[in-house]
């Protein structure tokens, strides 16, 4: 007998590892086949992505002919329109017949010259259009007709002079110049504000109100014998949104939040402070319990009867916990980038902010009866956050945003140096967000 | 084929010459074949798999970079389009993880005829099958097969002893029933 499994994968080994069995003849028909149509589809894709990309381009000419047209306007440019208009003005000229002018800004298609010559067979006699007139049109013409705008409307720069010798020559022809240099300056005037209007609606803004769920604790030297532990807050806030570019985002608001700490019942100094046996004395005499945000004051009370005192020494030295809490009012400067801008959104931000402490107390977990106050409290506190949010859009102007987001202040915010507390806070802000 | 004359048929091939593909698939078709066999349940599986690797191989071929076997990297790609079609086919199955088995009971190998061996390994179950042509038939070590299988080592170690264990057992019976065919002879 033989230890087997060297021999069975011997055997099958030997058997199989150079089997060679000749496959059904037509195989190869099929596989040659798929080959071929494989290579069809390849060569398919790549004419579809060539008309496709052609096609495009084609249309782009076609119809954004004046968008093209006008992005490369500037001021200088419409400067030279005015010049001309200002020229024709003071020449005299008929006024620019608007209703005529509309009609030719609602007409996309562009004007070819015999369009240009048929009007002008309808408005002025044809025996006073001289040859050079006629080179004057078409050379207006084709301002209207090449998206290559700048050059044209430099080129245009020149028509003033033009213009005046024909005015000298004929009435007729310079109404025909008027009306379709107007046209254009009409035309240049209407694409620019439309030009602005889209970079306005870029630079959107928006409003957002959230509120937020967070856990706070804290980073830094540990002071005192208490048991500290995190504390689960809500808070909440607006903040307006301004879009600055299609990626780029800055956010400012005021919200509101609250921090701390919960101290155990293991809270040592605190009790031998208050709960001993002459708490009823010491509780009178206000004194000072030391965490690690500080030290904390007791509030001061006129003991008034046995039942109070039984009331207060009965919570302090309960097994019930102390709350050590911080509420302040945060004005954050949050640069906001857009890594997916579709239904479902993503975003990653991150910025500073400013905190206002309002609120600074020591209270009862169970009673929520205030015992005191912690001291050396700054009033202005700075801190950063940095955030990846989820957006889902709604509708255009209604979206909703869910931020799981990390805060961490920058300063410790007890004035005194021997306490180093810095908060932080983890938490998820879920909003809505409304567009203007 | 010699080297030169092979290289030549590859370039051609990579040119798109129908000629010369076909040349190669003559070629190398019948051991490919002998492959695909080793990894599929029936033989229309093998066809398919080999279908699917031809047309991956000239699709491919460019990237072959004349060093090595070629038939090697022949095998390479067929045993991939294997595996690929395992994968796809045990996607939505749950992954059974087993323990070692250790099997050390001892037999008395003898031979077998190829077609017997070959449908003992096809009728494995498709994992022990995998691991089993993997390891014992192709050498891929375990850390390798537990890669392109997408399963743990120790998995892929017990799948191994599993299908040898199957395998032996019906190496046994064979075995066991020839003696008594020839038993029977004598008397």
């Amino acid at each position: 007998m033989l230890n087997d499994k060297g021999h069975i994968d011997k055997l099958f080994s030997e058997g199989l590892k150079d089997l060679s069995v000749k496959p059904r003849p037509d195989l190869w028909a099929d596989i040659q086949a798929d080959i071929k149509t494989g290579r069809r589809k390849k060569r398919l894709a790549v004419m579809y992505i060539t008309l496709a990309a052609v096609a495009s381009i084609a249309l782009l000419f076609t119809f954004s002919d004046g968008y093209l047209f006008q992005q490369d306007v500037r001021f200088e440019d419409v400067e030279q329109f005015s010049n001309v208009d200002s020229v024709l003005n003071t020449e005299k000229l008929p006024a620019i017949n608007d209703a005529i002018v509309k009609e030719q800004l609602a007409n996309v298609v562009i004007q070819t010259e015999k369009d240009v010559r048929t009007k002008q067979r309808n408005q002025i006699p044809v025996g006073s259009v001289n040859s050079e007139n006629k080179r004057n049109q078409r050379k207006i013409v084709m301002q209207m007709v090449l998206p290559k705008a700048k050059a044209n409307i430099i080129s245009n720069s020149q028509l003033p002079m033009q213009i005046s010798q024909k005015v000298t020559d004929t009435k007729d022809a310079t109404n025909s110049v008027l009306y379709k240099d107007s046209l254009i300056i009409a035309r240049n005037l209407k694409m620019i504000e439309q030009f602005n209007k889209e970079d306005r609606k870029k630079k959107e803004w928006s409003i957002l109100g959230q509120v937020s769920s967070a856990y706070s604790s804290y980073s830094g030297d540990k002071s005192g014998d208490n048991s500290e532990s995190g504390l689960i807050s809500v808070g909440g806030g607006v903040k307006v949104n301004w879009q600055t570019n299609k990626k780029l985002s800055i956010q400012t608001g005021v919200i509101y939040n609250k921090f701390g700490q919960e101290l155990g019942n293991g809270n040592m100094q605190f009790e031998s402070a208050t709960f001993s046996s002459d708490v009823v004395t010491r509780v009178g005499s206000s004194p000072d319990v030391k965490t690690s945000a500080g030290k904390i004051k007791m509030r001061e009370r006129n003991i008034q009867g046995s039942e109070m005192m039984a009331s207060r020494a009965n919570a302090l030295s309960s097994s019930s916990d102390v709350i050590q809490s911080f509420e302040a009012l945060e004005i954050p400067f949050i640069l906001k980038y857009n890594l997916v801008d579709k239904k479902f959104g993503l975003h990653l931000s991150g910025g500073f902010s400013t905190n206002l402490m309002i609120g600074n107390r020591v209270y009862d977990k169970s009673s929520k009866e205030t015992l005191g106050e912690t001291t050396g409290i700054r009033t202005t506190n700075f801190s950063t956050s940095f955030s990846l949010g989820l957006e889902y859009q709604l509708s255009s102007k209604f979206s909703l945003s869910m931020e799981p987001s990390l805060k961490y202040y920058l300063n410790s915010i007890n004035k005194d140096a021997s306490f180093n507390y810095k908060p932080y806070s983890i938490g998820i802000n879920s909003g809505i967000r409304y567009k203007f | 084929m010699k080297d030169k004359k092979l290289e030549r048929i590859i370039k051609d091939s990579i040119k798109g010459k129908s000629k010369s593909q076909e040349c190669l698939y003559v070629e190398y078709a019948p051991k490919m074949m002998g492959v695909c066999l080793r990894y599929a349940k029936s033989y229309d599986e093998a066809e398919d798999i080999l279908h699917d690797g031809f047309i991956k191989i000239f699709h491919s071929l460019k990237s072959f970079r004349f060093e090595g076997s070629f038939e090697g990297w022949l095998r390479r790609v067929i045993v991939n389009t294997a595996l690929e079609r395992f994968r796809s086919k045990t996607q939505l199955q749950p992954v059974e993880e087993f323990d070692d088995v250790e099997d050390e009971e001892d037999i008395d190998v003898k031979d077998a005829p190829l077609e017997l061996l070959l449908e003992m390994v096809q009728d494995l179950p498709d994992r022990y099958r995998m691991v089993f042509s993997l390891y014992v038939l192709d050498g891929y070590p375990h850390n390798e097969i537990a890669e392109v299988m997408q399963i743990s080592v120790g998995t892929s170690k017990s799948n191994l002893a599993r299908a040898r264990n199957i395998l032996k057992e019906k190496l046994v019976a064979y075995w066991d029933d020839q003696d008594q065919k020839s038993n029977m002879r004598i008397c």
